[in-house]
């Protein structure tokens, strides 16, 4: 008797701890409702950032590097007169590395190859040249391009009015759901944003109008920003 | 047998008491949160290279004693470009024999040696990364890796990067709030990061420093990128 009546008295404590726990939990003792608003920028990149670099190979070391200097010199001077200020050009690798030969047997043959590598990082600014810089680049001795990626220098704007428009979607989306539940919208419990990340956007011919002018044809096409904001409204 | 219930039960409500605890997480908590970056453009006033002297030979002493006359000499071009000997550290030396193998694939007996000797050079005039490059090679270096740029107190530019991270997320911050119809509170909690100078992303042009020296190199400029997020209490 004494036994059990004190097992019961456990219980109980158990099941007032547990109760307790669910009222300092905060989520059921205030109504909320979630919502996560969306709001989209969609921008013309105004920057290219190129690589591109002049490989060349040789028997000599010597022989090799002065023919790599000859043509990235030329290069460079292709770059600096379409326009590009000497801060916007960065060299990204030099490098001079040596490749044996090797006969019919696998023996290396003593010959030694060595390739020489000068690599530079370009960020453009009047994107219309884009297609201009590369094939004079090439023309002058640039034998590897190695990427092109686009780029807004300054969203902030745009992404500002991403920001109210998710904010006005998340606020659509909270009354909707205030109204099924029959209850009104109180004060903002909680607000947060997440991070935008730029996607390329290849789908909108309106907005590819920058074009890439003459030379090699390229089209710097649409950057996508998305904004999404995370709102928990109390109700009343 | 009771002590062990007692024990059970004293179990389960430390299990309770937990479960509690972690249901109170940042989710629950009540606040108006933002992120923002700030970034600061900057010439870099450091480069570092690794170059070396590779050579060969049927004997492991001429192997060893060539690389040692070019690897010297190699030394004195990079000093004599003004490179002091504490930034010069030599970072790899080996020796290794190859094989060499007749048509039925059996050793021949012969061996091929294969000397390396590569330094690290920290170059604190970048400007001179050209000439340092190119009289290296012509003293007989041949293998060359990687130019790796830098700078070496970017102290007060992490600070004017943290700072304009800062006043983007204040400006954020109340722009939003004001959007959504919430007043802003005190901050509850900044957590803030700044990188080391890298590559740029994007940002105005710098340097007004053209390709100098004999191997055509252009410095170009870093960036510094601070990132910080600020929660505020909300009213």
């Amino acid at each position: 008797m004494l036994r059990i009546s004190k097992g019961a008295a456990a219980l109980v404590a158990l099941a007032v701890l547990l109760s307790a726990c669910t009222t300092a939990g905060g989520g059921s003792a205030q109504r909320t409702i979630s919502v996560t608003g969306a709001g989209t920028a969609r921008l013309t990149p105004d920057i290219a950032i190129i690589t591109l670099g002049v490989q060349t190979q040789a028997d000599q070391v010597a022989r090799a590097v002065q023919d790599n200097n000859a043509r990235s010199s030329r290069v460079m001077e292709a770059i600096k007169e379409a326009g590009v200020a000497a801060g916007d050009v960065q060299t990204s690798n030099f490098s001079v590395s040596s490749q044996l030969t090797y006969d019919t047997l696998g023996n290396p043959t003593g010959e030694v190859n060595y390739f020489v590598s000068n690599t530079v990082t370009i960020t453009l600014r009047e994107i219309s040249k884009l297609g201009d810089l590369l094939q004079s680049a090439l023309e002058n001795g640039a034998n590897s391009v190695q990427n092109v990626t686009y780029s807004v220098e300054d969203p902030s704007e745009a992404l500002d009015k991403a920001r109210l428009e998710a904010i006005q979607d998340a606020q659509a989306q909270a009354a909707q759901l205030a109204t099924a539940a029959g209850a009104q919208l109180g004060p903002i419990f909680s607000l947060s944003e997440y991070s935008p990340i730029p996607v390329p956007f290849y789908a909108a011919p309106s907005f590819g109008k920058g074009g890439g002018g003459g030379g090699v044809p390229t089209s710097p096409g649409t950057l996508e920003y998305q904004v999404q904001i995370y709102i928990v409204y109390t109700l009343r | 047998m009771r002590i062990g219930r007692i024990i059970s039960l004293i179990l389960l409500a430390g299990l309770t008491l937990t479960a509690c605890a972690s249901q109170s997480g940042p989710a629950d908590q009540s606040g108006l949160s933002v992120s923002a970056t700030g970034s600061v453009y900057l010439v870099p006033d450091v480069v570092e290279i690794d170059l070396g002297v590779q050579t060969q030979s049927s004997v492991v002493g001429s192997a060893v004693a060539n690389n040692n006359r070019l690897a010297g000499a190699v030394m004195a071009a990079v000093t004599g470009q003004g490179v002091a000997i504490g930034d010069i550290q030599t970072t790899y030396f080996s020796v290794s024999p190859q094989q060499k193998f007749d048509d039925s694939g059996s050793p021949t007996g012969e061996v091929t040696y294969w000397v390396d000797n590569t330094i690290h050079i920290k170059l604190r005039q970048p400007d001179k990364l050209g000439d340092v490059l190119q009289s290296a090679i012509a003293a007989g270096a041949n293998s060359v890796q990687g130019v790796n740029y830098s700078v070496s107190d970017p102290g007060q530019a992490q600070a004017d990067a943290r700072q304009k991270a800062i006043d983007a997320a204040q400006a954020r911050a109340h722009l939003l709030a004001s959007a959504a119809g919430a007043t802003l509170g005190e901050p509850i909690n900044i957590n803030a990061y700044v990188g080391l100078p890298g590559p740029r992303t994007s940002g105005a042009a710098l340097a007004e420093q053209g390709p100098i020296g004999s191997v055509p190199i252009s410095p170009g400029s870093l960036e510094v990128q601070a990132q910080v997020t600020i929660t505020y209490a909300l009213k």
